[in-house]
């Protein structure tokens, strides 16, 4: 399932949540922690 | 079979800039994909390899022999479209056999080289069929046929699955690239098909504007972009601008106040301060209630969260 997080600061970012076989979706309006390992942020210069 | 090199292809279309100064190589017996959006180029550059157009500027080499100026019959090349481009007037075997005669080759040897590629794409036994008596997946086929009968010294097939029906597209993926294998072809393929280029390249060149971003494995322009056009024409992401605090890694990163993210790897040479696009897959990022305990980078705070529709 795909979630769009709101973030306190205003930016909005959008995850994928396997939901199904005891994994159970995000309540609407949950709040909820965002991580990522450092090792998939992808960063390009500008 | 042979390898192709080219080297500073252009190509320019009275004031539009359609290929700028492209070079590269495809190494005897590779899949190379040449992908990117409606207008990067891509299938410039195959039609500029067939000699279908004449280039502004470069050079193309097969197997070191410089064709950039041969016409067309006389380059040795298959050549694939997305419209078939089957003759309609002829079976079978005689669109098969089409480019053979062409080439004087006798009737034996046309019934032997006619036999063998229709067998090789599974058409044995539809030899006398129109291709209007034939279905997309079945003329794609004969297509493709008629492009490895003369013996090409390289396959050129341009978006050659886009005419089919999403359940034969995977089939022909497949189909194709097991063909591709056991001939050994060299092959340039055109798509604009992300998924079509990642599940069947050995290679991928990716194109925009013009102009070649980065060529590579699929792992290598999918986990390691080199520009910010690659990292955000693969997958779902999110894409945020920051700027580099310190130097070295891990690397953090400022995005706003605050918010701050640490990066294990990134490209070699940025400075303190230096301005940086980061892109976040959908599917790297994961969702807790409870705070995460591997070792990851959390966003700060606890945001709301609003469920949306799975996106096919």
């Amino acid at each position: 399932m795909i979630y769009v997080v709101r973030l306190a600061n205003g930016l909005e970012l959008s995850a994928e949540k396997q939901v199904g076989r005891g994994r159970e979706a995000l309540p609407n309006g949950a709040q909820v922690y965002l991580s990522i390992d450092p090792a998939d942020i992808i960063v390009t210069a500008l | 079979m042979a390898d192709l090199a080219i080297s500073g292809l252009s190509k320019d279309f009275g004031d539009f800039k359609a290929v700028d100064n492209v070079s590269l190589h495809v190494e005897q017996g590779e899949f190379l994909s040449l992908l990117g959006p409606s207008g990067c180029g891509k299938t410039t550059i195959l039609r500029m390899i067939a000699g279908l157009i004449e280039p502004d500027a470069g050079q193309i080499r097969i197997a070191d022999d410089d064709i950039t100026w041969r016409p067309v019959h006389k380059r040795n090349i298959g050549l694939v479209f997305q419209s078939y481009a089957l003759f309609p007037h002829m079976s079978v075997f005689e669109n098969v056999a089409f480019g053979l005669r062409q080439r004087n080759v006798n009737d034996t040897d046309i019934r032997n080289r006619v036999g063998e590629a229709l067998q090789l794409v599974r058409l044995q036994g539809l030899e006398q069929r129109m291709p209007r008596e034939l279905s997309g997946g079945q003329q794609q086929r004969v297509a493709l046929a008629r492009a490895i009968a003369p013996r090409p010294a390289l396959l050129l097939l341009d978006e050659p699955l886009s005419n089919l029906d999403a359940k034969l597209r995977d089939t022909m993926r497949i189909e194709l690239r097991l063909l591709q294998r056991e001939l050994g072809l060299t092959t340039v393929f055109v798509t604009h098909d992300q998924e079509e280029a990642l599940t069947m390249s050995d290679r991928i060149c990716v194109l925009y504007a013009g102009k070649m971003q980065q060529i590579g494995s699929p792992r290598d322009v999918y986990d390691h972009p080199r520009t910010p056009f690659v990292a955000e024409f693969f997958g779902r992401s999110n894409t945020l601008e920051g700027r580099v605090q310190g130097t070295g890694l891990p690397l953090r990163i400022r995005l706003t106040d605050d918010a701050e993210l640490i990066a294990q790897t990134a490209p070699q040479g940025l400075q303190d301060g230096a301005p940086v696009r980061v892109t976040l897959r959908r599917e790297s990022l994961h969702l807790s209630l409870e705070h995460p305990r591997r070792r990851t980078t959390v966003l700060p705070g606890c945001w709301s969260c609003l469920p949306l529709p799975v996106i096919p």
